[in-house]
């Protein structure tokens, strides 16, 4: 499987298929079992978790955020990986954190606390964090997670605006199969750990292959404006009787 | 960032810290001139005892400081773990097999075991398959091994007769009296370097409040990271209690005012914290010292007074959020 | 079942040592005069002790045959510990103890009520002892040489105590208040505990002809600071702790600030005393304030023994 430079690609798979472990591999918080994983051509076991860090970026779901840390000060983290053990930062890395705060278009909220703002800012402020690690691969854990449709929408817009503007490769796991088909150029399918199809979402998000993984009943027809395949749900296919 | 905001800080609570020690240095069970004091011999016990006051006030702020880091728990502080007791229990073993009077290190050393032990313990309790450490199961984990040790240390004070166990029903409510230079040295020395390493490596602790996940993404090595802070919050807990006892609060209510006041980067929280302990500890035993004078009252129990309503305050202030 | 209130269990466990007692009671209903003739009638007595100092008069009075329960503190004479244990001290075993059948209780503490119904109903005599003070110890023996049957010999052991004692009085009498050594008993070192003026031990002090420079001191066993003692200044220094005391002298010669204290600048830390002696309100108080009152007095053996 290869990923391209500046590709977007969506994992998807029912629950437990293995996305988010996945992700795990790729950034090397859990071992690979067997194969390799290569990164510009270089295994990522080889490489230092530190330098990783420099190239790839991961946004996970397991994050805690309890600190009243500010928005700033959070996007500033992002540099962990070029600062010494000391941890001061240099008038590069506030630089570089600024950048982030305006691709991520939140500098206006710069001061405020990371406790206090909204959930769509807040992951707004998070993909800052992983922009100041000036990462050429980001990796996503479900983003638009627990955001309404307006963040949603606002949150991915800014990923696929990275993935164009700075060639960046994004690789996101999506829980919304129409937002994948919207976003994505190429769609990864996992079902019980095992890789089931990979393919643009055209070839990949059929009623077949989501009634054979996901085990549903859907149709799909195509998004009149973008032309992506789209799923639409109807409750009485897969119960008929109730 | 802040840099000189920082040092502003430090300095604020380097003067306050001066003037607590100025008041404790002044204030006793005894009034006497001056000029007597130090013929006397009264200034080198106060001295040695503020100074064993200081290392032991930093060092049980900073441990709460980096429990409450590494747990993502505004509530982890070494005497909810369990670490102190596991800590006064090794140091309570070491006194009943007559260990104290073999070498000066052996009451340490069996407190570190007891604390590094306990640690390990609860962590484990707490820990799920998935690696996660789960708040509330970590802090059910700590008050059960917490009572557990407690009732292994009752066993053996009511099954022995030794009178040396008498001593340790004493010891174990808190104390700061010092009457060795040798063990003050022993207790400071393990606290300032410990306090150092800290303070070098307190952007780590930053990071580690995210999460183990998200440092690892930052390119922290979070295994290494969470095991030497364990061992250094753990010795450092483990040379106050054998140096004073067990001492409750101090690592909870000080390293929230702190946040409260200078925000959350332990960049900054680290050093500010051991200061405003510091200040805590030498203003809590002056009071320990004199209240009742020329009785002493325990400093657990002056520290648990003053810590406990001045919790409760903070949390009335800012119910929402726990940490700040 | 316990015969004690749980949060009093860090004074029980202060107690094993020192068993504080303040106020003489005799339980009224169970203070019948008992038959003079000495121990003709009472030789099936059977006696419960609860505490360590009473078990020392009971062996004092000769009686140790009837004695058929103790608790685990009561390890003196050693012969002690070969009768049967109740528990700990303050904490016996109510149903152990009613097992025993015994017909006379001893103990140092009035008993909770359930427990005070449990043993009246077993027809069980109650006797509660508190000396205050070492008077307060020979009126607690005779009570006990009532109650057990030998009125008599606990006179004559009364009042040969008492003539040991008017003895060591004479070794400083006439001495004004101030020349007599100022005292510093310590009970334990980590924290300072000494003994205040309402403890016994501070009129074991007085009577070896001593002055408790922590007299002024309401508590009976309070928590000391270090600096206090550096200002009493005082002429002896007694460790009266056990455990190890190999090096005790010179863990007390080498404490911060201590070093000009009279005691420590004489030499005068008596670590040798057997502490044991005076910490239990017993008999064996007696040797120990002939001992000390000989320490403090610089009278030797043989010379006291000629008096």
């Amino acid at each position: 499987m290869d990923v391209a430079d500046g590709e977007f690609i969506g994992l998807i798979g029912p629950n437990g298929s293995g996305k988010t472990t996945l992700l795990r591999v790729l950034s090397k918080v859990l071992p690979v079992k067997s194969g390799h994983i290569l990164l510009k051509g270089e295994n990522i076991e080889k490489i230092s978790r530190n330098n990783l860090a420099k190239t790839m970026a991961c946004l996970s779901q397991e994050i805690s955020l309890n600190l009243p840390f500010s928005v700033r000060e959070m996007t500033l983290m992002g540099r962990f990986p070029y600062l010494s053990k000391l941890g001061h930062e240099t008038g590069r890395d506030i630089e570089v954190a600024e950048e982030a705060m305006k691709l991520a278009d939140i500098s206006h909220l710069s001061d405020r606390l990371i406790t206090e703002i909204s959930g769509g800012e807040r992951q707004r402020a998070l993909i800052a964090m992983c922009l100041a690690q000036e990462p050429k691969v980001l990796l996503l854990d479900e983003p638009t997670n627990h955001l309404d449709v307006g963040h949603q929408l606002s949150v991915l817009d800014l990923i696929r605006r990275l993935n164009r503007q700075t060639n960046m490769t994004v690789v996101s796991v999506f829980h919304d199969l129409n937002l994948a088909a919207e976003y994505c150029h190429k769609i990864m399918v996992l079902d019980d750990g095992e890789v089931v199809m990979f393919g643009t979402p055209k070839e990949v998000l059929t009623s077949e292959m989501i009634q054979k993984v996901y085990g549903a009943k859907v149709l799909t027809e195509l998004n009149p404006v973008s032309q992506n395949p789209h799923i639409i749900i109807a409750a009485d296919m897969n119960h008929p009787n109730q | 960032m802040h840099k000189q905001k920082s040092w502003i800080i430090y300095l604020v609570l380097l003067v306050i810290l001066a003037g607590a020690c100025g008041v404790s240095l002044f204030a006793g069970a005894v009034r006497v001139p001056i000029s007597e004091m130090f013929e006397s011999g009264i200034i080198q016990l106060r001295i040695a005892r503020i100074l064993l006051a200081i290392f032991a006030g930093a060092a049980l702020s900073v441990s709460g400081v980096i429990f409450q880091a590494l747990l993502r728990n505004p509530l982890a502080e070494p005497y909810i773990l369990g670490v102190s007791s596991g800590a006064g229990l090794g140091a309570s073993i070491a006194i009943v097999l007559g260990l104290g009077t073999l070498s000066i290190w052996a009451l340490p050393a069996t407190a570190f075991a007891g604390a590094m032990l306990t640690i390990f313990l609860v962590y484990r309790l707490a820990r799920e398959p998935s690696g996660v450490v789960p708040v509330y199961t970590l802090l059910l984990a700590g008050v059960i091994v917490n009572a557990a040790l407690s009732s292994i240390l009752m066993f053996i004070v009511s099954v022995s007769s030794s009178d040396e166990l008498h001593n340790v029903v004493w010891w174990l409510l808190g104390n700061l009296q010092i009457f060795d230079w040798q063990l003050l040295k022993l207790a400071s020395f393990v606290v300032a370097v410990c306090l150092t390493v800290v303070v070098i490596l307190s952007n780590d602790l930053n990071i580690m409040t995210m999460g183990e996940e998200p440092a690892a993404h930052l390119g922290l090595n979070v295994e290494r990271t969470k095991k030497l802070f364990f061992l250094l919050a753990s010795l450092m807990t483990a040379a106050t209690v054998a140096a004073c006892g067990l001492i409750g609060f101090v690592g909870l209510i000080i390293p929230h005012s702190v946040r409260l006041a200078i925000g959350p980067d332990h960049r900054r929280l680290v050093f500010a914290s051991a200061l405003a302990g510091a200040t805590f500890l030498v203003l809590a035993d002056g009071v320990a010292r004199t209240i009742i004078a020329p009785t002493e009252i325990p400093i657990g129990v002056v520290t648990t007074f003053i810590g406990g309503p001045f919790f409760l305050f903070l949390l009335k202030r800012k119910k929402r959020s726990y940490w700040c | 079942m316990a015969v004690k209130k749980q949060d009093n269990l860090k004074y029980y466990m202060i107690a094993t040592v020192l068993v504080a007692v303040s106020i003489v009671m005799i339980f009224s209903g169970t203070n019948q005069t008992p038959p003079v003739d000495d121990g003709v009638n009472n030789s099936n007595l059977r006696i419960v002790s609860l505490a360590p100092n009473i078990t020392e008069m009971l062996f004092v009075l000769g009686v140790q045959d009837r004695l058929v329960g103790r608790t685990d503190c009561c390890d003196y004479p050693p012969a002690a510990k070969n009768i049967e244990s109740v528990g700990g001290l303050g904490i016996a075993n109510i149903e152990k103890l009613l097992s025993l059948k015994p017909d006379l209780l001893i103990t140092p503490n009035e008993p909770e009520k359930e427990v005070y119904k449990l043993i009246s109903q077993a027809g069980i005599k109650l006797l509660v002892v508190q000396a205050p003070n070492v008077q307060g110890m020979l009126d607690e023996l005779f009570e006990i040489g009532q109650a057990v049957g030998r009125p008599e010999l606990a006179k004559r052991v009364i009042a040969e105590m008492q003539a040991e004692l008017d003895v060591v009085a004479r070794l400083y009498k006439g001495a004004d208040h101030d020349e007599l050594p100022r005292v510093f008993i310590e009970i334990s070192n980590d924290p300072l505990v000494t003994i205040g003026g309402r403890s016994f031990i501070n009129d074991v002090v007085t009577r070896a002809g001593g002055v408790n420079v922590a007299a002024g001191i309401s508590e009976s066993y309070p928590c000391i600071n270090p600096e206090k003692v550096i200002e009493w200044d005082p002429d002896v220094i007694i460790p009266c702790y056990m455990g190890n005391k190999e090096n005790i002298a010179e863990q007390i010669s080498g404490r911060i600030g201590w070093d000009g204290i009279s005691a420590i600048r004489s030499g005068q830390i008596y670590s040798d005393f057997p502490g044991d002696l005076i910490m239990r309100g017993g008999p064996r108080l007696i040797e120990g304030i002939k001992i000390l009152a000989q320490h403090l007095h610089g009278k030797s053996n043989k010379e006291y023994v000629v008096r």
